[in-house]
């Protein structure tokens, strides 16, 4: 199709969220045009909340996902904040026959460090990265954070005369040129009226519309081709993972156990005690990535039962216990049947909306019993505590945050990754991508640290290209 | 030989042919035994006791016997509070409200069933 208007900028950036924010941040002190396209309004809006409804299918239902991705100024991240834990070595290196990251975790180490400020902490958090991978159990513990302001006051973004917003911007789909390796063009809809605007082959596109919302795009389907535009691989929407929760028990712990862990010298504002398995024990008894995090219990009256083993093993050991709750969040394995699809029916911007499979296996609800019942033993030999493993909980009530993850995940080679390490949809010269949807493992915590890393990383990479050509 | 003994007979002379070659296989099995054999079987040492606990087996015993104190003394101070209460102000039949009449029905009607 012949454009009648152009997107005309350096970079197109599609969303406004951490994920663009964080990339947006790199490119704002240069001379680029940045144009921004918002999907939602400054604020939220029955309209904008309306487009991320699925038919969702498996262990994660009833508007689950929709509430984690929305089409609002500042994304999912001006909804949710809270726990953050970033990812290890282990997570990155293809354990098990899992996919690898196209990245070292030096280089991952170095982009948290940087992008720490962007979730409002000191960059000290990023030394919980590497800890000791030969102890059994390590004390890591989840960074409390509270996301700045500038997620959710646009004021803040354009000030910077480079950029320009455009709220209420629905990007449906691309179109590509006859060679088949340049975006050429986005259709987008505003308050549903259908649009399309050309885009220089100059132009380099960021698409970061949300975990799912990114491959939403490149699923809808192209009009004079059988492939969409940016599923040449055949692989977006496939391996979509999240973070199985479930709360695993309770203990009475040494406060020893929940005590401020000083091994990582990290200056923390607020966080939360939790203990990983080590990666070493990991490998071997073929778990998978999962903490378990500790909160004092609500205070109440205790049974009979809690009370005879509190009195127990306070008199047995000699010191005074404590009642925690014990938390268990969960890395879950890519596996090809967990996937989006686009439905025949539209959303009110004009796009196809998704149909949602994910399912729990065997081996993420395994891993979180065996972990959880590994630190109860711990607890046991070291003196530590006495804890409960529920049974019921885990395997019966398992069930979300969502943090979708995993369906267009970077690679090495575009046989098994949608885009390349640098988060370039393999097929197109100007199409970038970031969010969770890139990563190949998802690890057990939230995936906000991880987007802003990868966001400052893309950003940076952009500025070097577009120095090389200018 | 009616046609029962006939495929009894069948039935044990096709074991016989499946079972001698696994036969024949044992025999040349030598007598200290496969390696295996001296792997010492996993035993986990803990044990869930009652809501789930994770405890040394050991410990059984005595949990179970705190516990029973515990759960005398609770139901014990239940009692008198009761009675306390009893005594203290004697109960006046409050007027049932709808839902507690309703709450009635269900309950002898979920009993019936």
């Amino acid at each position: 199709m012949e454009p009648t208007k152009f997107f005309d900028a350096d970079v197109v950036v599609i969303g406004t969220s951490i994920a663009t924010q964080s990339v947006i941040g790199q490119l704002k002190n240069t001379d680029l045009r940045i144009l921004v396209l918002e999907g939602g309004d400054v604020m939220r809006t029955d309209f904008a909340d309306s487009l991320t409804f699925s038919d969702e299918r498996g262990h994660y239902v009833n508007h689950h996902w929709g509430g984690h991705w929305s089409r609002v100024y500042g994304g999912a991240s001006r909804i949710w904040n809270g726990f953050s834990a970033p990812l290890e070595k282990w997570d990155l290196v293809g354990i098990d026959g899992r996919p690898k990251w196209p990245m070292t975790i030096d280089e991952l180490e170095k982009w948290y460090r940087l992008s720490a400020p962007l979730i409002g902490e000191d960059s000290s958090i990023a030394n919980l990265v590497k800890y000791d991978t030969a102890k059994l159990f390590v004390d890591r513990p989840y960074v409390v954070t509270d996301i700045p302001l500038s997620y959710s006051d646009p004021k803040l973004l354009i000030k910077s005369k480079n950029i320009e917003l455009r709220v209420k911007h629905n990007v449906i789909k691309f179109t590509a040129d006859d060679s088949g390796s340049f975006i050429n063009g986005i259709w987008y809809s505003v308050d549903g009226k259908v649009q399309f605007a050309g885009i220089k082959k100059s132009t380099r596109i960021v698409l970061g519309a949300g975990g799912l919302g990114n491959a939403q795009v490149l699923l809808q389907p192209a009009d004079n081709r059988q492939v969409p535009v940016g599923n040449e691989s055949g692989l977006v929407g496939k391996t979509l993972m999240a973070h199985p929760h479930v709360p695993t028990g309770e203990g009475f712990v040494d406060p020893k156990v929940v005590a401020k862990p000083s091994w990582a010298q990290v200056k923390y504002r607020r966080w939360l005690p939790a203990y990983i398995v080590g990666a070493d024990y990991k490998t071997k008894l073929n778990l998978l990535n999962a903490s378990i995090s500790l909160t004092p219990a609500a205070a109440g009256e205790m049974s009979p039962n809690e009370l005879t083993v509190q009195e127990f093993y306070e008199k047995k050991w000699g010191k005074k216990l404590e009642l925690h709750t014990f938390f268990a969040r969960t890395e879950q394995l890519p596996n090809p049947d967990n996937r989006i699809e686009i439905v025949a029916e539209k959303n009110a911007a004009g796009m196809h909306k998704l149909k949602i499979y994910c399912v729990f296996g065997a081996r993420d609800m395994m891993s979180i019993d065996t972990t959880a019942r590994m630190f109860a033993d711990y607890l046991l030999k070291n003196k530590l505590g006495i804890s409960t493993v529920d049974n019921d909980s885990i395997f019966l009530n398992t069930w979300g945050w969502a943090h979708p993850s995993g369906i267009t995940r970077f690679g090495s080679s575009p046989k098994d990754s949608v885009c390349d390490s640098n988060a370039r949809v393999w097929a197109y010269q100007n199409l970038y991508i970031n969010g969770s949807s890139l990563f190949p493992t998802v690890g057990y915590g939230n995936p906000t640290w991880a987007i802003a890393a990868l966001g400052m990383r893309l950003g940076d990479h952009l500025k070097q290209e577009f120095k090389k050509t200018a | 030989m009616n046609r029962r003994e006939l495929l009894k007979l069948s039935a044990t002379s096709l074991f016989a042919v499946m079972a001698s070659p696994f036969v024949s296989a044992q025999n040349n099995v030598s007598s200290a035994g496969p390696k295996g054999a001296s792997v010492a079987p996993a035993i986990d040492g803990n044990i869930s006791y009652n809501a789930g606990w994770v405890v040394p087996l050991e410990d059984k015993n005595p949990l179970l016997e705190l516990e029973a104190i515990k759960t005398k003394e609770r139901q014990e101070a239940v009692k008198q509070k009761a009675n306390t209460a009893a005594n203290s102000a004697p109960s006046k039949d409050k007027p049932k409200s709808i839902s507690d009449k309703f709450q009635d029905i269900v309950g002898k009607v979920k009993n019936f069933f």
